[in-house]
C-alpha cells in the first residue's frame, strides 16, 4: 500500500519533471527540472528498498551530473536572445514520433524479459533453467541487511575487478580530457567586456 | 526494513513542512502591506548597482574544477561497498584482504593521476 502510493507518487513526480526538461524554454530551469527529475526516480529506488541506488542517484546525478550540465550551458552563455522555441510544426510532429518510437523499443524491450511471470522471483523460487531471465536478487537482498552495498562490495573485487580499475582510467581519460580543453590563456569573457579597472562585486 | 516504518516516519515531516510553509507564506500574504515598486525588484549586489545580466557566459576555467569535483565524488562512491566489506576481510577470504587493498589503492592512484596531471598542467591555479 505504502509502496504503491510513493511510487505513483514519485513516478508522477519523474514524469512531470521529464516532460518539463524537453518543455522549458530555457535550458537553465529546464536542467533544474532535470534535477527534480532525478531525485524523483532516487525515490522510486528507495520504493524498490534499493537504498545504496537512491544515495548514488542523489549524490552523482542529483548533485554533481546535473552541475555538469549547468557548467556546460553556463559555458556556452545563456541569452535572452536564443530560448528554445520550436522550429514549426513539422519539427513538433518529428519529435512526437521519434519519441513515440523510443518509448514503443523501450516498452518492447522491457515488457516480458522483465515483467512477465519468470521475472519475479521472490526468495521462494529459484531461478532455473535457461529461459529465466530473472536477475535472482532477491535471495541476495534477503541473506544482506545492508542494501545490497557488501555484495556489490564482494563482486567488485571478485568478478568485475578489471571493470572497476578500467572505470578509474575511463575518469582519468577524461579528466585529462577536460584539463586539455581548459587550458588557455586568454582573457575571460567578463574581462573583455568590460572596460579595466571596473570591479564586478 | 519495511517502507511505512521509518520511511512514514520521513513522509510525515515531508508533509508537515510543506503544510508549515503554505500556512507561514499564507499569513505573510494577508499581513504585510504591498507596495510594489520596481527598485525592488531590482537585483541587490553588496548594496551596489548589478553590473550587466546573471545570464552571462562563464569561463572554462571553471570547467575543471567541477569537472573534478564530479570524478572524485565517483570515487567516493566505489570506497563505501569497499569500506562495508573490507572489516570481514582476512587473507583466506575471497577476495583477501591485501587483494582489496591494492585493487582500491591502484583506483585511487590512477585518479590521482589526473589530478596531478592538472596540477602539473597549472589549471587549479588561478593568476
Amino acid at each position: 500500500m505504502g509502496e504503491t502510493i510513493a511510487f505513483l507518487v514519485f513516478a508522477g513526480i519523474a514524469l512531470g519533471a521529464a516532460v518539463a526538461v524537453v518543455a522549458m524554454r530555457n535550458l537553465v530551469h529546464a536542467a533544474l527540472m532535470l534535477v527534480i527529475h532525478l531525485l524523483a526516480v532516487a525515490g522510486l529506488y528507495l520504493g524498490l528498498e534499493s537504498q545504496f541506488l537512491a544515495v548514488i542517484q542523489v549524490l552523482v546525478y542529483a548533485g554533481a551530473i546535473v552541475v555538469l550540465f549547468l557548467f556546460v550551458i553556463m559555458l556556452l552563455g545563456v541569452d535572452r536572445d536564443d530560448l528554445l522555441v520550436a522550429q514549426g510544426r513539422r519539427a513538433v510532429a518529428g519529435a512526437v514520433a521519434v519519441g513515440l518510437v523510443l518509448a514503443g523499443a523501450l516498452t518492447f524491450a522491457f515488457v516480458g524479459p522483465y515483467t512477465g511471470e519468470a521475472s519475479v522471483c521472490g526468495s521462494d523460487v529459484a531461478p532455473t533453467g535457461t529461459e529465466q531471465s530473472c536477475a535472482g536478487i532477491a535471495p541476495v537482498l534477503d541473506a544482506d541487511d545492508d542494501a545490497g552495498v557488501a555484495f556489490l562490495g564482494r563482486r567488485l573485487f571478485t568478478r568485475y575487478t578489471l571493470a572497476f580499475e578500467l572505470s578509474a582510467v575511463l575518469l582519468t581519460v577524461a579528466t585529462i580530457g577536460a584539463v586539455v580543453l581548459a587550458r588557455r590563456r586568454d582573457l575571460s569573457p567578463e574581462d573583455e567586456d568590460l572596460p579595466t579597472g571596473e570591479v564586478t562585486a | 526494513m519495511t517502507l511505512g516504518g521509518q520511511y512514514g516516519t520521513v513522509a510525515v515531516m515531508v508533509v508537515f513542512g510543506a503544510v508549515l510553509y503554505a500556512i507561514i507564506m499564507l499569513l505573510n500574504r494577508l499581513m504585510r502591506p504591498s507596495v510594489p515598486s520596481p527598485l525592488k525588484l531590482s537585483t541587490y549586489e553588496c548594496g551596489v548597482d548589478a553590473v550587466g545580466s546573471g545570464w552571462s557566459q562563464m569561463n572554462i576555467r571553471y570547467y575543471v574544477f567541477a569537472f573534478l569535483f564530479v570524478i572524485f565524488d565517483v570515487e567516493a562512491i566505489f570506497l563505501f561497498p569497499w569500506a562495508v566489506i573490507f572489516g570481514d576481510l582476512t587473507s583466506s577470504t575471497t577476495p583477501s584482504a591485501l587483494y582489496a587493498l591494492v585493487a582500491m589503492f591502484l583506483f585511487i592512484a590512477t585518479l590521482l593521476e589526473g589530478l596531478a596531471y592538472a596540477w602539473r598542467k597549472g589549471v587549479l591555479r588561478w593568476e
